[in-house]
Order: structure tokens, then sequence, then C-alpha cells
């Protein structure tokens, strides 16, 4: 075994034991931490695939922003109690079902990969740097404009969709578990 | 070189674990977590394969999967604090008014 295949297999057991702890945690935070060592993994793995730029985006696009959201989406909420987590897991008839379906879907998705190992074609080598900064802006500049701003447009309409849906109507009362605090409204005014 | 089987392996099993996690919790904000989860995975196999291939429309693929992730991650948030307004509550066995 190579250095290279030993620390692959070192982050690829840290995603997948952080997606684990994501499913499994019964406070949030503790699965959003969860879910911030599988972010850091995943981009040890594509750097070891050779695509560091993808690397950094990950880094900043998921655990910089889309994380960042996620906690501070638990922090606005202020949840009392955890709620329930996977106690009582085998009473409900549902979530073994669930559990079987899954494990039939990952097993499934890994004989693929199995077959795949001694079916794949070697390389054709098409380019040097996978995800290298210079190669991907003349894909996307070149090849890939029109999604590219596809992308942009469906950013814009995301943010505006967000704004929208989080405006307090004129008049409504303060949100609720917030009461009391020292919180400010939607208008920066204190209540 | 890594061998192929290794990436498709690990996006096998977060998109597994994932979809389990969609399925059997019933925290809202989990749930979003889980949706991350499935599509990290899918971005695993993405960069796997075209490692493998040698072919640059995976990474560019990646780059979309990550912009439409943010998209969700606003939308998504933002739809769980206005349910929480109306509800207070994020237990998605509480938001039944649609009986599906």
């Amino acid at each position: 075994m190579t250095p290279l295949l030993a620390l692959y297999l070192l982050f690829a057991f840290g995603a997948v034991a952080g997606g684990l702890n994501v499913v499994a945690r019964r406070n949030p935070v503790n699965s959003a931490i969860a879910l911030l060592f599988t972010f850091i993994c995943v981009a040890a793995l594509y750097i070891l695939h050779g695509a560091p730029m993808l690397a950094m985006i990950q880094i900043i696009v998921y655990a910089g922003a889309i994380l960042i959201l996620v906690v501070f989406t638990i922090m606005l909420l202020a949840l009392r109690e955890p709620g329930p987590g996977l106690t009582r897991f085998w009473s409900f008839p549902q979530k073994i079902a669930a559990l079987l379906a899954c494990t039939l879907l990952g097993g499934e998705l890994l004989y693929l990969a199995w077959r795949a190992v001694a079916a794949a074609p070697p390389g054709a080598a098409v380019v040097k740097g996978l995800g290298d900064p210079a190669t991907l802006g003349h894909a996307i500049f070149e090849h890939y404009l029109l999604p590219f701003e596809a992308t942009g447009v469906l950013l814009l309409a995301a943010i505006l969709g967000a704004v929208s849906l989080t405006r307090r109507p004129k008049g409504a009362p303060q949100m609720a578990g917030a009461a009391h605090g020292d919180e400010t409204d939607a208008k920066g005014e204190r209540p | 070189m890594i061998p192929v089987g290794f990436p498709l392996a690990v996006g096998a099993l977060l998109f597994a674990i994932g979809a389990f996690g969609v399925l059997v919790r019933r925290n809202a904000i989990i749930v979003f977590m889980c949706i991350e989860l499935m599509l990290n995975g899918v971005n695993v196999t993405f960069i796997g394969l075209s490692d493998r291939l040698r072919s640059v429309d995976g990474p560019v693929f990646v780059l979309f999967i990550m912009a439409v992730a943010a998209a969700e991650a606003a939308v998504g948030l933002a739809i769980v604090i206005s349910l929480y307004r109306r509800k207070e509550s994020v237990n998605l066995g509480d938001f039944d008014s649609m009986k599906g």
C-alpha cells in the first residue's frame, strides 16, 4: 500500500465516520460539527485526487458559508430540548424499513463501484491538472459559459427567495421563542 | 494514482448514510444537513471518475453542484425559520397540515 493510498483511506474513513455522526447525534450542534469534519475530510480527498482548487472551494463554500448558515439558524431558533434522536429507534417499523432500504441502496452502489474497478477503461490523459485554476477557468468560460451565467441567476433567485421567506409581515408579533433577551427586530430596533 | 473503486465506495457510503438520515430523522435542520451529506457523496463520485478519465467536466459539475447547494442552503434554512415562526418547532412530525 502506497502512502498516498493509506492517506486516502484515512480521510475516507474520517468522512464516513463524520457522516454517521451527523445522522446519529441527538443535538443539532454536534451534528453540525460532525458535518464540518466530513467536509474537511472530503476536501482532503479532493486534494489527493489532484483537485486543490475544488478543495479550497469546498472549504470556503461548504464549511465557510453553508455550515455557518446552519449553525446560525440553530442558534437563532434557540431550541430548548434537543428533540428526538435515534432513541427508541427499533420500535418504529418504518425506520427499520428505511434502514433496510438504505442498506440496499448502499450495497447496490458499492457493488457498482466494485464492478467499475474491473470495467473502467484506462485514462486517456485529456487534461494534465484536473482541478488547477487555469484548466477549470478555461472549461467554465469556454464550454460552460451559459450554465455558469444561469448559476448566477439561480443564486440571485435564491437570495430573493430567502429574503422574502424570512421577512416578517408588518405588525406581526415578535418571533416565537425569542421573546426575552435583547434581540432586535427586523428593522434593527429594540423591541 | 488512486484506484477508481475507492472514491466510488466513499461516495456510495456518504450518499446512503445521508439518505438514511433524511428518512429517519425528524429534526428539519438535521435532515437538511443529511441532504448536504448526499450532495457531498455525489461530488466525491464526480471527482473520482474525472480523475480516472482525466476529464475536466467532473470538477465543473462539482462547482455547479456547490452553487446549487449554496442556493438550497439559503432557501431551505429560510423555510425552516418561517416554519419555526409558525409552530415553534422544527420537528417535521408537527407539520402535517397537508395530510401527506
